[in-house]
């Protein structure tokens, strides 16, 4: 009988582990789109659907595309920004990057290579514990508040890989910050499409940021070549800035 | 006639002194200094901004985590005709860059 019972028990605890965690989780936020250079704050929603392993990372933005109303901004920024899938089986990261064109390209990233300072700092998000860790990620210094209690090892964008799904995340400037503003049960995203670019095999980061600088330089001599200012005693000029460090 | 002799040696010897302590020599150059100083004075008259007021203005192609800045300086004699000339510069460069981009 204490046999049949152990054994029922190991079933159901290995059940319990191989259950798949789905949800959607969601987050508010803001973006400053000239990254500490001046204030250019917009708010966005952002949206971590899990399915098990997957799960994929979107931000759109709250209301109207302000920028477009702007008469010294050409804006060109896709539909949502900071799309990021992974993998966490097949240990692979695919993020979406819109070009001049607004046509999407993904490349690869790694999945979580970032090293963690976990602190005992700790408070509550949406009644939820959460503790403090802070890491340096492609030229920035990121703050992340984590559930130890939800075993999601994921958070949003590309951050994640601590003991606990991140609820608030932000930069050290505060240029960036995403908080969770709760959860539903819906989990819903085209895996296949992700999948198959990954089973196509897929550029990574060296190769964006071939991509960015080559966009870069095309537009510069272009941009060198069309001056259409007649009389104009000034030359403007032009700089290229990233969220990510890419050079 | 000993006498000028002595006089006549030690007038040499300050000379030679002076000549060897270059006290001369630097004299010739000061003014050399001097004369260079007012021609480049003079070069910088010409070119002088009178009294300036320096304005920038920028513009941006926003591609989300990644931004392309266009910015014009102009320097003028009153900040009303440097923000003129900033103005024509900038909508010139966002015409290139709409030009190149549509």
């Amino acid at each position: 009988m204490r046999t049949v019972l152990i054994v029922l028990l190991s079933f159901f605890v290995i059940h319990l582990q191989a259950q798949e965690i789905k949800g959607t989780w969601y987050y508010q936020g803001k973006f400053n789109g000239s990254f500490g250079r001046s204030e250019n704050y917009r708010e966005y929603w952002g949206r971590l659907i899990v399915h098990g392993d997957r799960s994929l990372f979107t931000m759109k933005e709250e209301g109207q595309h302000h920028a477009a109303l702007q008469d010294n901004t050409i804006d060109l920024r896709g539909d949502s920004l900071f799309t990021v899938y992974k993998d966490h089986s097949s240990n692979s990261l695919l993020f979406e990057f819109s070009d001049l064109n607004q046509k999407t390209h993904y490349f690869a990233d790694t999945l979580f290579p970032m090293e963690w300072n976990t602190t005992e700092e700790h408070k509550m998000i949406g009644g939820i514990p959460c503790l403090k860790a802070e890491t340096r990620f492609k030229g920035r210094g990121y703050t992340a508040w984590y559930a130890p209690t939800i075993t999601i090892s994921d958070g949003p964008w590309k951050l994640g890989g601590l003991p606990g799904l991140i609820l608030e995340a932000y930069d050290d400037e505060n240029n960036w910050h995403m908080t969770l503003l709760g959860n539903s049960e819906a989990y819903d995203f085209d895996i296949a499409f992700f999948e198959s670019k990954i089973t196509k095999g897929i550029e990574g980061f060296p190769a964006f940021v071939g991509f960015v600088k080559k966009l870069f330089s095309r537009l510069e001599s272009s941009f060198g070549s069309n001056s259409d200012c007649i009389g104009c005693q000034t030359k403007s000029v032009l700089k290229f800035h990233s969220w990510e460090k890419i050079d | 006639m000993k006498k000028v002799s002595v006089v006549t040696l030690m007038m040499l010897m300050m000379f030679s002194t002076t000549y060897a302590a270059g006290s001369i020599k630097p004299g010739i150059s000061n003014l050399k200094n001097e004369i260079n100083k007012v021609k480049l004075e003079n070069v910088q008259a010409l070119n002088k901004v009178p009294a300036g007021c320096s304005v920038t203005m920028k513009g941006k192609l926003d591609l989300g985590p990644i931004e392309a800045e266009v910015s014009c300086t102009t320097t003028a004699a009153t900040c009303n005709e440097a923000t003129i000339q900033a103005v024509g510069c900038l909508r010139a460069a966002m015409n290139t860059l709409r030009t190149i981009i549509y």
